[in-house]
């Protein structure tokens, strides 16, 4: 196609009206964005509904396909409305221009992460509906805000709520990835996050002497450790080609503070690490290891979980899980590789997977550079086009298992 | 003596009016102690300069006496005005009171560091002036400002300028320190400082990635070394006969700072070390071996001298130096025992020692806590009073010379 064709293909043109809206954090409007999708719901005769799960700032916006059999457990494709925040001096584009260029790269934020997977569920509903397609099953597309953020005001409370029990879900489907070769990703589990912080302490005095059990040394003993436990993670990747990254902990030193003078020895030391632990490893065992690094650094060593998941279990990927079966089934007939792998990062599945619900993260985004987060984000035009088709096979296909 | 007796006595009262004066950091008022020592000078009928080396904040007073072959380098008697900050809660006398105790315990801060050499020194010149001992070389009764933040106001100035030149000193006596066991502490050297801070920049991103060469593995790798040092260090002080942190280099963290986000690789991590520097120590290699490790621990670490002082020679402590010959015997004489040690900390000895200054750290306090800086710093009226008896004995033993 060329660029004349995208801009005046009428998804392209929905697609780019979402991302001319600045949902981005922080204290993010979502006025526009909510009448924004009302559009949309109206022009496929959806029915939609807004609920504000923790408060007014934060709107979940639900549209609503009534299945043929709607007693059974629904589908939800979710999205998420929020965007992370740009430094636009470090962009080629305005980050919510939305500009097409010649190879007909589409600009913003947004653009992989993630609202193209929002209207591309809604230009797939339309191709169905056209097609005269009925899903036995009920779908709800959930626009949900604040994920980029945890989710607090967003996905982790709307599940609580008796609106979301109503809905009787089933499976959802929700984002991935984008993936540098001509393979989809396709994430069926996330990694257990804990941000530890140590706050150690240790003898304290002049800088000329030297002093037994400073905080220094028990800080250089617990970093050295889990550093070692870091590097064994990077080998255990080089060493094993076929291991994505989702599948070996992250642990990485993100904050370290302490001592105020020069020439004063502190007597406490704080340093905060981020873990994202491998889905094979055993937590409890895993804490007690820890616990005994510090001891064995020398005691006197508080430890605080800034953040502390519980384990979310998998979501079945095998033909024990009828969805997936359906869902696979439609990947293959669209002769296209892909992988199934543990999401590296975080995403609202976690909190479906963690009630029961099976969920499926997935972008339809390959040769495409991973922009999530990143200045130039941009999407191709052909791979939002690509992506519709996609999801018109996989709607199709859960839709009626 | 009793504590009426120690009450009555001329010397201590003259010592308590001196610590009651409070010239303690932060922006110390000298006056008080400027006219405090004019008085004393007046009062022992010697002549007194008050010079300005730096700013007039901050004056150097010199008490002089002159000598019968004034054209023969000079005796300094040394001591500093400022003290160090107090926190008072910790305290169980007033730190300014001088309060005087029944086993004779005199309460003050400064009262070890080091008000107390000040007052020795002109209480001995009292006793032998009215011996009507004249001395051969001119002796200088130096009372310096802001030692205690690194003399850049106080000595590091004074030796810089004219007024110092003409006083031609040869000898010094500073301060030293008090020792726990029956024997003088004499200090003839001292270690160099330097602190060091590290700029350690890596690899930024998201917490839940395994980027390679971030800032915490190339800090983990430098600490490590740094400590290994360290501990290397201790272990020396072991095999030595006096566990005097002096005769070993010491290496301590002592700041510590980067991160902002529990989720997010730093891209700058900051570390302060304080390192002094054992007198055997080939500077020149030391700088290149910590050169190499940042180089072996990654690129992008800056490294930024704090501090970095030259090299501060030795005071010969053998026969070779006659001054040390006059004041070994002097206390030997008196059956005193010393034990000369490299200085663990820093006092303005330092800037004396590269001009050819022979100094010597004596402070005559032994069989006592040592007590500078910390809370309740005290001393003891009968070793202040036999301290004077000491000096007298000293002072023309090093002024024949």
């Amino acid at each position: 196609m060329s660029k004349a064709e995208w801009e005046n293909n009428e998804e392209i043109q929905i697609f780019r009206e979402y991302l001319r809206i600045p949902t981005v954090h922080p204290n993010i409007d979502y006025t526009d964005c909510v009448a924004f999708l009302k559009r949309q719901a109206a022009s496929l005769d959806l029915p939609v509904d807004v609920v504000y799960p923790v408060n007014e700032a934060n709107p979940v916006v639900v549209m609503k396909w009534e299945g043929t059999e709607p007693e059974l457990p629904s589908i939800i494709l979710n999205s998420h409305t929020d965007v992370v925040p740009v430094f636009p001096e470090k962009w080629t584009h305005d980050p919510f221009s939305a500009d097409i260029d010649d190879e007909g790269r589409i600009y913003a934020r947004g653009s992989q992460d993630m609202k193209c997977v929002g209207t591309q569920y809604l230009a797939a509903i339309r191709a169905l509906k056209a097609s005269g397609y009925k899903p036995k099953r009920t779908f709800y597309l959930t626009y949900v805000p604040d994920e980029e953020a945890g989710g607090f005001f967003g996905m982790r409370e709307f599940i609580n709520g008796d609106y979301f029990k109503s809905l009787n879900v089933g499976l959802s489907l929700d984002e991935g990835s984008s993936t540098l070769d001509d393979s989809y990703y396709v994430y069926y589990a996330e990694r257990t996050g804990w941000h530890i912080r140590f706050k150690i302490s240790g003898t304290a005095g002049h800088g000329s002497i030297l002093l037994p059990n400073t905080a220094g040394e028990k800080l250089n003993y617990i970093v050295d450790k889990m550093m070692g436990f870091r590097a064994s993670q990077v080998q255990t990747l080089k060493d094993d080609k076929s291991r994505f990254y989702g599948d070996v902990t992250t642990v990485n030193l993100t904050i370290v503070q302490g001592g105020v003078q020069r020439n004063v020895v502190p007597a406490l030391i704080e340093v905060v690490f981020d873990l994202r632990i491998a889905i094979d490893v055993d937590l409890v065992a895993l804490e007690k290891q820890i616990r005994d690094w510090c001891e064995e650094a020398g005691g006197g060593i508080e430890i605080i979980f800034e953040q502390k998941d519980e384990f979310v279990p998998p979501t079945k990927v095998d033909d024990s899980n009828p969805f997936w079966t359906a869902f696979e089934g439609a990947l293959k007939e669209f002769d296209v590789k892909y992988h199934t792998y543990v999401c590296p990062g975080n995403t609202d599945s976690r909190f479906l997977r963690a009630i029961g619900i099976p969920a499926i993260g997935f972008s339809p985004i390959r040769n495409t550079p991973i922009l999530l987060h990143d200045h130039d984000e941009y999407l191709g035009a052909d791979t939002y086009l690509e992506g519709i088709k996609v999801y018109t096979k996989l709607i199709a296909a859960v839709g009626n298992v | 003596m009793s504590k009426a007796q120690w009450e009555n006595n001329e010397e201590i009262k003259i010592f308590r009016e001196y610590l009651r004066i409070k010239s303690v950091h932060p922006d110390v008022d000298y006056t008080g102690c400027v006219e405090f020592i004019k008085r004393q000078a007046a009062s022992l009928d010697l002549p007194v300069d008050v010079v300005y080396p730096v700013n007039d904040a901050n004056p150097v007073v010199i008490v002089k006496w002159l000598g019968t072959q004034p054209e023969l380098p000079s005796i300094m008697l040394n001591s500093h005005m400022d003290v160090v900050p107090v926190f008072p809660e910790h305290w169980t006398h007033d730190p300014f009171s001088a309060d005087l105790d029944d086993e004779g315990r005199i309460y003050a801060r400064g009262t070890q560091d080091t008000k107390g050499i000040g007052t020795q020194y002109l209480a001995a010149i009292r006793v032998l002036k009215a011996q009507g001992y004249q001395p051969k070389r001119s002796i200088y009764v130096t009372f310096v400002p802001d030692e205690e933040l690194g003399g850049v106001l106080g000595m590091q100035g004074f030796v810089k300028g004219q007024y110092f030149k003409e006083l031609n000193a040869g000898f010094c006596l500073d301060e030293g320190c008090s020792n726990i066991d029956d024997s003088y502490l004499i200090f003839y050297a001292e270690r160099t400082a330097w602190q060091i801070r590290f700029k350690v920049s890596g690899t930024t991103g998201h917490g839940s990635q395994l980027l390679p060469n971030t800032a915490a593995e190339k800090l983990n790798y430098l600490v490590t070394k740094l400590l290994e040092y360290r501990t290397s260090q201790m272990e020396r002080i072991k095999d030595l006969p006096n566990k005097f942190s002096g005769e070993v280099t010491s290496v301590n963290l002592t700041i510590l700072s980067g991160g902002v986000q529990n989720n997010v690789l730093p891209p700058l991590l900051e570390a302060v070390f304080d390192i002094r520097i054992a007198i055997d120590v080939d500077l020149v290699a030391f700088e290149q071996q910590i050169r190499d490790w940042c180089a072996e621990a990654g690129s992008g670490i800056e490294i930024q001298f704090e501090r970095k002082d030259e090299f501060s020679p030795v005071t010969k402590i053998d026969a070779s130096n006659p001054f040390w010959t006059a004041f070994q015997n002097s206390l030997n004489e008196q059956n005193l025992k010393c034990t000369p040690i490299v200085c663990p900390g820093c006092t303005d000895s330092r800037f004396l020692r590269p001009l050819g200054v022979s100094a010597l750290g004596f402070s005559p306090m032994k069989n006592m806590p040592i007590l500078p800086h910390a809370h309740d710093e005290y001393t003891r009226a009968d070793i202040y009073l036999h301290g004077i008896e000491v000096y007298t004995k000293i002072i023309p033993a090093i002024a024949s010379v």
